[in-house]
């Protein structure tokens, strides 16, 4: 039986990360979504790192788009999510939102 | 247009994989035409090194058809500062000897001893009988291969020591103790059971034939 693989705190990141920038995502857009959205600073290395783990476990597909004068003629690999990896997040959100409910410590805190 | 660092450049194409090359060249010449400045260039190309070098050790270290060779060219390091050792017994070859047989013998620790890290699906290789493994002294996350490297510097120490005096001294007195210490671990062995791990080398020299 195959079993599930789980998602790092970052992986899971990236994953929301590939989803929020669409059919855009490689990985300057990637890293510049979680940049912008969690305030800090992200290193492309890890980024890399992160989605060849993804890629490993299926959970993410990588393709060759187009060769820009930009990158110096190099082709971009953009990413997309996996009918897996979709299911790997939802089920993550809904392992997280479950911890979260009930918890008197985070009650009135911002949502 | 400005033109990239050469020697990060060199730097990546060394660590990276040809496909992952292009397109990490590609997003960091992007984002340096964008403006971003040589030190942040050097400072990615540096993690991504550390990571590729991370997972080239750590994660896939020398396991099976690596570990062999390499094992076989330490002995014969570890065989040859023995024997000039003897023949040369100055302080000062001396301690580079003692060093290089005490780094060695961490090197062989770390690249055979955790060779099974990084990979939580794999299943063992061999596992000979005893399902139970007692739960105070036990060896079963030791390879079989660690214990021979461990040998191979116990062998050599010894080798180098009985050529110096105050060394053979000390063995008389260490070797009694090391005897008894090596009784009650075969003790402790009869009566608690333990499990072993092999490389898996017989299933791989079937593949090939």
């Amino acid at each position: 039986m195959a079993t599930t693989p789980t998602l790092s705190n970052f992986e899971l990141m990236v994953m929301l990360a590939i989803l929020r920038t669409g059919d855009n995502a490689y990985g300057v857009s990637i890293s510049n979504e979680i940049e912008q959205t969690t305030g800090g600073q992200v290193l492309l290395g890890s980024v890399y790192d992160a989605l060849t783990r993804l890629e490993e476990k299926g959970l993410i597909s990588s393709y060759l788009g187009e060769a820009t004068a930009a990158r110096g003629g190099r082709a971009k690999k953009h990413f997309c999510t996996t009918s897996r990896g979709l299911r790997i997040v939802r089920d993550t959100q809904d392992s997280l939102v479950k911890l979260w409910r009930g918890l008197p410590e985070l009650k009135g805190e911002r949502a | 247009m400005k033109r990239e660092p050469a020697i990060a450049n060199w730097l990546l194409r060394l660590f990276c994989s040809n496909s992952k090359y292009d397109a990490v060249t590609g997003d960091l010449l992007e984002q340096y035409q964008a403006g971003r400045g040589n030190v942040w260039y050097f400072r990615q190309v540096f993690d991504i090194v550390c990571l590729a070098l991370y997972s080239k050790v750590l994660r896939r270290p020398l396991v099976h058809t690596h570990s062999l060779p390499v094992g076989q060219g330490l002995s014969l390091f570890l065989l040859f500062c023995a024997l000039s050792s003897i023949f040369v017994s100055l302080a000062a070859e001396l301690l580079i000897v003692l060093i290089g047989i005490a780094m060695t013998g961490v090197v062989i620790f770390l690249f055979i001893g955790g060779s099974d890290r990084g990979q939580p699906n794999k299943p063992p290789a061999v596992i000979v009988e005893t399902p139970y493994v007692h739960p105070g002294i036990s060896l079963h996350h030791i390879p079989v291969e660690g214990a021979v490297g461990l040998l191979f510097v116990i062998g050599t120490v010894l080798i180098f020591a009985t050529g110096v005096r105050v060394l053979r001294e000390i063995l008389l007195l260490t070797i009694p103790l090391g005897g008894l210490g090596a009784w009650l671990m075969v003790y402790w062995r009869r009566n608690h059971p333990v499990m072993f791990q092999g490389l898996g080398l017989k299933a791989k020299a079937r593949h090939r034939s």
